[in-house]
């Protein structure tokens, strides 16, 4: 279970990691 | 509402405001590197620690940079949590042999403690050892709630800041919180707190014999004779959990626990700590933004609006329970009993502290209870459960209150200008539609995980099956659950058996997000904002810090929670409500 605990916080970060490159890309585009 | 309830409400507020405006002016010095008169002992160690971590304190970071790095440490600090939770059987400071927690447990404690919720599955004192409570715990009280402090430095830098690239950075901000803020701040109010009586101790649980013997509930009804009594480090804790409104108890009632908040005065010093840092924070922003009628106007929408639901809440729960009324019980207030409905509360607190409690508990996303708010009345508990869905930007958490309210004066900025043809403009930046992408995804962030999280806990036989009670009143449970993780509150209607693979997942992935998918577009909008040139206002220009704006910034949270939540409320609340008293 630990494993799998582990497995999910990569994939909670990794989410937010693209959260944060969508907001850039945001922000990118518009300057 | 008695006259010792209104007493009882005005006196906390304005308590509140008082200690809130100096502490406010020094955390402005705090944020923005200014000398305190703290200085010249807390200096070196500041300079210490950034040499022993490799840090310029001059340095200033990037939005995108200062993201990174406060979610670097949340996830480092996170998986500390839960690595020593799963370690504590074989780590030292363990009088009680407490066995290693187990792995849905030690993620979902994890989260909500790295996330500022500090929702709690788990009883403290048969759960954690002092070790996990104090090295594990009590450090993410106090860097959870530096890190919101931090993130809303970087956003009033963002308003603050002509054409910047740079947004501050991030260990500063966290270093100096915590070192001039917290730590002070916390140390003074353990000490009152082990003057009322709240235990601090190392040793194990002593036991001691009962008056009078009684017989067991095993399978051989063997007389019992003695009772264990749990104590531990917990003022250390007691103190930081509700300034930094983390709320996260150290025993499993809370604040309810004689050994966590004895006293009327423990209790009154304990309340007014929930909601300090954050009311303190509307001034230290009017400061920071050079204009201190800004602060103003975030303190009074949040006051206003507070005021107003507690009011509601100590009604509902003074007016008491009409099953009562038909059994003849005497439930009006006098000078022998709070009157009114005393289930699930102390008599040391009565009606008034109770209902003061939960609604500032649930304004702040500090959590705490000193009552059950699973045995409110169906009016009363709607009140703490519509706090945390406005989105917990009344006071709020440290930091992240602050920084939700500014979202919601972007949005009643921009509404403001659709309806009356102004530039949508606040605090002299314009607010064009980045702006408007990040701040609809802040604020719509919350109510989606509430929503969704809820729909699945009723849809599925391990979501309700944890239910104690069925009908509206369950319903309750499961939304009070989620709106709780969903706004990183943390507090827990009862009643919700939720130390549950199910429950422990679930409620993780919600405080998850519900911190973490706000902090990033946040810093995102600090970083547009910084980057953009002051506009002089003009004659076009709406203030943003008059009677009309915070009503009209009022008007926007409750309408978002309104529009939002209220289908729900109908299923829970209001259907009970009406259920008991249409009888």
């Amino acid at each position: 279970m630990d494993i799998a605990f582990a497995a999910l916080l990569v994939l909670l970060c990794v989410l937010t990691a693209g959260l944060g490159r969508l907001c850039a890309s945001l922000l990118g585009r518009r300057s | 509402m008695t006259g010792n309830d209104l007493f009882q409400m005005l006196l906390y507020v304005v308590v509140l405001l008082l200690v809130a405006y100096p502490l406010g002016a020094f955390m402005a010095r705090v944020l923005s590197g200014e000398p305190t008169w703290m200085g010249r002992i807390l200096g070196p160690i500041e300079r210490v620690t950034y040499r022993v971590a490799g840090i310029d304190p001059a340095g200033e970071m990037t939005w995108a940079r200062y993201a990174t790095a406060a979610m670097l440490f949340n996830v480092v600090g996170l998986v500390v949590v839960y690595v020593v939770q799963r370690l504590q059987d074989v780590l030292p400071l363990n009088p009680q042999h407490l066995a290693a927690v187990s792995s849905d447990s030690s993620f979902s404690t994890a989260v909500s403690f790295a996330t500022n919720t500090d929702w709690q599955g788990y009883g403290g004192e048969t759960t954690l050892s002092y070790f996990t409570q104090l090295m594990a715990l009590t450090v993410q009280n106090f860097v959870s709630a530096a890190t919101g402090i931090a993130v809303l430095a970087a956003l009033i830098r963002g308003f603050a800041r002509t054409s910047a690239q740079t947004i501050g950075n991030f260990w500063v901000d966290l270093t100096r919180s915590t070192l001039y803020v917290l730590l002070p701040l916390a140390f003074a109010l353990a000490l009152v707190l082990v003057s009322q009586g709240v235990v601090q101790t190392f040793s194990a649980y002593p036991s001691v014999d009962l008056a009078q013997g009684v017989v067991g509930n095993d399978a051989n009804h063997a007389l019992v004779t003695q009772q264990s009594i749990a104590v531990g480090p917990a003022a250390s804790q007691i103190a930081i959990k509700q300034l930094g409104t983390n709320g996260g108890g150290f025993f499993n009632v809370n604040s309810a626990h004689p050994f966590e908040n004895p006293t009327p005065l423990s209790n009154f010093v304990e309340a007014i700590s929930i909601l300090l840092i954050s009311a303190a924070l509307c001034c230290t922003f009017g400061r920071l933004v050079g204009d201190l009628r800004q602060g103003w106007a975030m303190l009074a929408a949040m006051t206003i609006t507070l005021v107003a639901l507690m009011a509601g809440c100590i009604v509902a729960e003074q007016s008491g329970n009409p099953a009562f009324d038909a059994l003849g019980v005497e439930a009006s207030a006098s000078d022998s009993q709070s009157g009114g409905n005393m289930e699930g509360k102390e008599t040391r607190f009565g009606i008034a502290n109770s209902a003061i409690w939960a609604t500032a508990t649930t304004a702040a996303s500090n959590g705490s209870v000193n009552s059950m708010h699973d045995s409110f009345t169906p009016l009363g508990g709607l009140v703490p459960m519509w706090l945390m869905q406005l989105g917990e930007v009344i006071f709020g958490g440290v930091g992240s209150g602050l920084y939700g309210m500014l979202v919601f004066a972007i949005i009643a900025v921009f509404v403001a200008g659709l309806m009356i043809g102004r530039t949508p403009e606040y605090l002299g930046k314009k607010i064009e539609a980045f702006e408007m992408k990040m701040a609809s995804m802040i604020v719509l962030m919350p109510p989606a995980i509430v929503l969704i999280g809820t729909a699945i806990g009723v849809s599925v036989a391990t979501g309700t099956s944890s239910v104690a009670n069925p009908s509206t009143h369950g319903f309750s449970e499961i939304l009070y659950a989620f709106s709780s993780a969903g706004n990183n509150n943390g507090s827990a209607f009862a009643g919700l058996s939720a130390n549950t693979p199910f429950y422990n997942t679930a409620l993780a992935i919600a405080m998850f997000l519900a911190r973490y998918w706000l902090l990033v577009p946040t810093l995102a909008l600090a970083g547009s904002l910084a980057a953009k040139r002051r506009v002089p206002p003009g004659s076009g220009t709406l203030p943003t810090h008059t009677p009309m704006f915070v009503t009209l910034l009022i008007l926007t949270v409750v309408l978002v929670g309104a529009l939002t939540f209220v289908p729900a409320l109908a299923l829970g609340p209001v259907a009970e409500h009406l259920q008991m008293f249409g009888q």
